[in-house]
């Protein structure tokens, strides 16, 4: 079973916490003793300094580490700051990122059709998948993104475990909505939303360096599904997602 | 590479080391969906672990009902799981009688408060005859605990851990659990601080927010005996709690004082059983 983790950060932060890391070579160091192979990682400049900058930048850091992907930063086009939509898919083409993340709220955007329609259609088409951490949205946002986009793989991170009653209907209401195990660590979880949604809905996330990569790992290793869902939610989901093969 | 992480990377139960623990809980709430919590599931999650025993107590507002389902729980599987007598300082006319109950007749083995939910802070002489009684019966007490400058809530204010200083100072005969270790890391700080002043007090790791270094912190400023390991299951998912002390850098001693041992001592269970 490989472990491919969906949600890691690289980079400074403004405010770390203790045991924060922030290199590639620490990611490297931390995923590989909790027993990951790779890991997706966007910069943390990105999200708190400049979207270019921590892109640019993820790109340099990660340059001889084969096992971190890059996930870029993305916003809507309407200021000029990226491209439109076809261009900034052909730039993420270019540059070899198979996947993006956005911050509206951090980055006071919305995810409306208004705002990000052009943006979000275009990573539809090109089935680029679109990681949102679930601080920066809502669930009705997240449902109407989803409905609005079908073919948009969106994968929801950090959404707590106390939102299950939210999170179960989105999981029911949405096919292209999935989940990453960072925060969602309802007791019996994974083993319910395989049953009831199906183990391509969950995605493994350590959320790390704020979180300890190893207890994740465990989630995944101990819970009480088939080896197959396990190796599907441990790193599989994602590398179909990616379009990078076994 | 200790046992406890070879046994983890392979994914097989912890059955050569007797994990407690130490803060569990049993029964619905209200709040939120939570699958798995008939009895027999519950226990089959503890089982792919190898959690040997886990102390439960009721949701929020488990006076008496809440109780009782801890009860029935405690008894139907009296070799998995401990009861904890969830006590509100709201209901002080009840209070006799429900630790009376709780304790001679169903066989409960500690107490816990929650100043959070029931919104009476822990230096409330209403805790008064709870506090005695935990210390005259040797039985501990866990409390809730929570702080956080990264959000506002009003009733944190209720169970910050600095507040717990005082009350442990009042009955230093009583082992005062401080759930949660104080939560988010100002708390944990703060909680810290209350444990070093204080040798009666104990801090549980108990949390969602799976902070790389932690234990191995709590460990250094208090000493491992002093550190338990805790899951707010079925809040939580325990596998990563226990993943939290596993593959923490500590001694393979230490993390077997974490996992069960302290508990066990705690709750006056011979070690192993």
């Amino acid at each position: 079973m490989r472990f491919f983790d969906c949600n890691a950060t690289l980079g400074r932060l403004a405010v770390p916490l203790p045991g924060y890391f922030e290199s590639a070579e620490a990611m490297v160091r931390a995923i590989t003793r909790a027993g990951v192979d790779e890991a997706l990682v966007h910069q943390a400049l990105a999200k708190e300094y400049d979207p270019e900058t921590g892109n640019r930048k993820l790109l340099e850091e990660i340059e001889g580490f084969p096992n971190l992907h890059p996930s870029f930063c993305v916003l809507p086009h309407h200021t000029g700051e990226t491209p439109a939509g076809p261009g900034l898919v052909a730039g993420l083409q270019a540059a070899g990122v198979r996947a993006t993340r956005a911050f509206p709220r951090s980055q006071n955007w919305s995810l409306a059709e208004w705002s990000a329609g052009v943006l979000l259609t275009a990573l539809e088409e090109a089935s680029i998948p679109l990681f949102l951490d679930f601080a920066e949205t809502s669930c009705d946002e997240a449902y109407a993104l989803c409905e609005r986009h079908p073919g948009l793989p969106v994968v929801l991170c950090g959404a707590p475990f106390r939102l299950s009653r939210l999170v179960y209907a989105l999981l029911a209401e949405t096919t292209n909505l999935r989940l990453d195990t960072s925060s969602f660590q309802l007791f019996a979880g994974i083993e319910d939303v395989c049953a009831r949604f199906g183990a391509e809905r969950l995605l493994f996330g350590t959320a790390a360096p704020h979180f300890d990569p190893a207890p994740s790992v465990m989630a995944v290793r101990y819970a009480g599904v088939s080896e197959e869902e396990k190796t599907m939610i441990a790193g599989e989901n994602l590398r179909k997602l990616l379009g990078l093969t076994s | 590479m200790d046992y406890f992480e070879r046994t983890a990377r392979e994914g097989r139960p912890f059955a050569e080391a007797f994990l407690f623990d130490c803060h569990g809980h049993f029964g619905p709430d209200a709040g939120f969906f939570i699958p798995g919590t008939d009895l027999a599931e519950y226990v089959a999650v503890l089982d792919r672990v190898g959690i040997d025993r886990i102390a439960v107590s009721a949701f929020a507002n488990g006076i008496p009902a809440g109780n009782d389902a801890v009860a029935r729980a405690v008894a139907a599987r009296p070799d998995r799981l401990v009861g904890y007598a969830r006590i509100n300082a709201n209901y002080p006319e009840i209070m006799e009688a429900e630790l009376a109950r709780r304790f001679d007749e169903e066989g409960f083995l500690g107490i816990k408060i929650h100043p959070y939910c029931d919104q009476v802070p822990p230096e409330d002489p209403r805790y008064e005859p709870v506090f005695a009684f935990a210390e005259e019966r040797g039985v501990p007490v866990l409390s809730h605990t929570w702080q956080s400058s990264r959000y506002l809530d009003a009733l944190l204010a209720y169970c910050v851990p600095s507040r717990f200083a005082e009350v442990a100072r009042r009955h230093p005969g009583m082992n005062l659990i401080l759930g949660h270790s104080g939560g988010e890391w100002d708390g944990i700080l703060e909680a810290v601080e209350v444990a070093k002043e204080n040798p009666n007090v104990f801090l549980d790791t108990a949390s969602s927010r799976l902070y790389p270094g932690l234990v191995e912190m709590l460990v250094r400023e208090v000493g491992a005996e002093r550190v338990l390991y805790g899951s707010d299951a079925p809040f939580l998912s325990p596998v990563p709690q226990v993943g939290k002390v596993v593959f923490a850098s500590i001694g393979e001693e230490e993390k077997r004082l974490v996992l069960g041992g302290n508990a066990a001592r705690l709750f006056g269970f011979p070690e192993g059983e």
